[in-house]
């Protein structure tokens, strides 16, 4: 037996080594195809579908929140336009109360007008006719006191002053 | 007797020493430092797989992760280099793999052996590797398993030629294959040793000159122990590779 060189070329222990070798890789195959391998592809495939399953959850989420937004913009929209409504409707009412109160007071002023207008028409024709008299009977006086007595005169005196007062 | 001869012997580490004397009939079976590192090997791959496994957790442990990593590494190099048939080898190709990257890890640990050293460890596994194709190729294409030996489209002339260089080229697998793992490991650790030797020698050689100088290789052997960390696992994935490779070839055909 040599024992300088290369301890791989002493066949003494080739049996050995391939025996050992045998045996120990048959445990190692049989551990490995039996237990080992499909515990880690279990392990690994259920990390994928609890990954899949937490995406998918959340894509749901992420649409539910969508609806959720729209859902949201939607009122929002719709309280904006009654809202809108309800201002334009009490508008039209506030105008409407106020054209109803501004012809009442339109109407009432207009009453009280005309009524003050044929008191003075009334009260005007009065104090015309008065002044017609008291004319007459001033310039009568005057004419009489100057020219005497003249019943020719006293007519169309009395006829020029009514044309002048009518004027 | 390394020290007997007065130099010291690179190859010591690669001796084999029996541990436990075990014969059957006239062959001797010991259970000798190889076989220990081999049953090492094999309880730390267990130790790694199936004992780190324990919450089951979604978010794996350190360990845990080691194991899935080198799962879905030789998964995906299964996949690639064989496709879907493969994934019936994928067991044998993970557990080729992960023995040989334990045995070539451990055998970085100063003081240990390297299993993967000894040519015939490398190929008695190439040689299984090798008888396995084989009998894949024949019992998925029966016969027409041997068009695999004569290339396509060249002159009939060069034929017996071509058919005759197949045929010693795949012949030769098993060979190629167990020595260069082999021969890897075993110039690497030689190296080592050798720079080893060098630093120890230089330190306490009394002379005050080359002492100091022994630094050198120290670092020179800190570098190469990273160097052969890589090849340990590189020629791990080489011998994985090289096997799907080879189921390639007999599951497909060219």
């Amino acid at each position: 037996m040599s024992k300088s060189g290369m301890p791989q070329l002493n066949t003494e222990y080739f049996a050995s080594q391939i025996f050992w070798l045998v045996i120990s890789f048959i445990i190692l195959y049989i551990v490995m195809a039996k237990y080992a391998l499909p515990k880690i592809a279990n392990v690994i495939e259920t990390r994928e579908d609890i990954v899949a399953r937490d995406v998918e959850e959340a894509e749901n989420f992420k649409k539910e929140s969508e609806i959720t937004e729209q859902g949201y913009l939607q009122s929002i929209k719709e309280a904006q336009e009654k809202a809108s409504q309800y201002l334009s409707n009490s508008r039209n009412k506030l105008n409407l109360l106020n054209e109803e109160e501004n012809n009442d007071f339109e109407k009432s002023s207009r009453e009280l007008m005309q009524k003050f207008e044929t008191e003075l028409e009334k009260k005007k024709s009065a104090v015309l006719a008065n002044s017609e008299q008291i004319a007459y009977d001033v310039s009568n006086d005057i004419i009489s006191r100057v020219f005497g007595e003249n019943p020719l005169v006293k007519d169309t005196l009395k006829d020029n002053i009514k044309s002048m007062v009518k004027r | 007797m390394a020290e007997k001869s007065g130099a010291p012997d690179p190859m010591h580490q690669f001796e084999i020493v029996e541990l436990v004397e075990f014969k059957l009939f006239d062959l001797n079976l010991s259970f000798t430092n190889s076989s220990l590192f081999m049953v090492f090997s094999v309880a730390l791959i267990i130790l790694l797989t199936l004992f780190t496994f324990n919450g089951r957790g979604t978010v794996p442990t350190r360990m845990q992760s080691i194991a899935e990593l080198s799962y879905e590494f030789v998964g995906k190099m299964v996949r690639d280099n064989v496709g879907d048939e493969g994934q019936r080898y994928f067991p044998f190709i993970f557990c080729l793999f992960m023995f040989v990257l334990f045995c070539n890890m451990l055998g970085m640990i100063p003081y240990t052996f390297t299993v993967t050293s000894h040519i015939i460890v490398t190929f008695a596994l190439a040689i299984v590797i090798f008888f396995g194709v084989t009998v894949i190729g024949f019992v998925m294409h029966g016969i027409s398993f041997l068009k695999f030996f004569v290339p396509s489209g060249v002159p009939k002339a060069l034929l017996p030629l071509l058919v005759v260089i197949e045929v010693i080229s795949y012949l030769t697998r098993p060979v190629s294959l167990s020595v260069r793992l082999f021969a890897n490991m075993m110039a690497g650790h030689t190296m080592l040793k050798v720079f080893g030797f060098f630093v120890a020698g230089m330190f306490f050689s009394g002379n005050l000159f080359i002492a100091p100088l022994g630094v050198a290789p120290l670092l020179f052997i800190t570098a190469f122990t990273g160097l052969e960390i890589l090849v340990a696992f590189l020629q791990a994935y080489v011998f994985a590779i090289l096997t799907c490779i080879y189921l390639n070839d007999a599951i497909h055909m060219h």
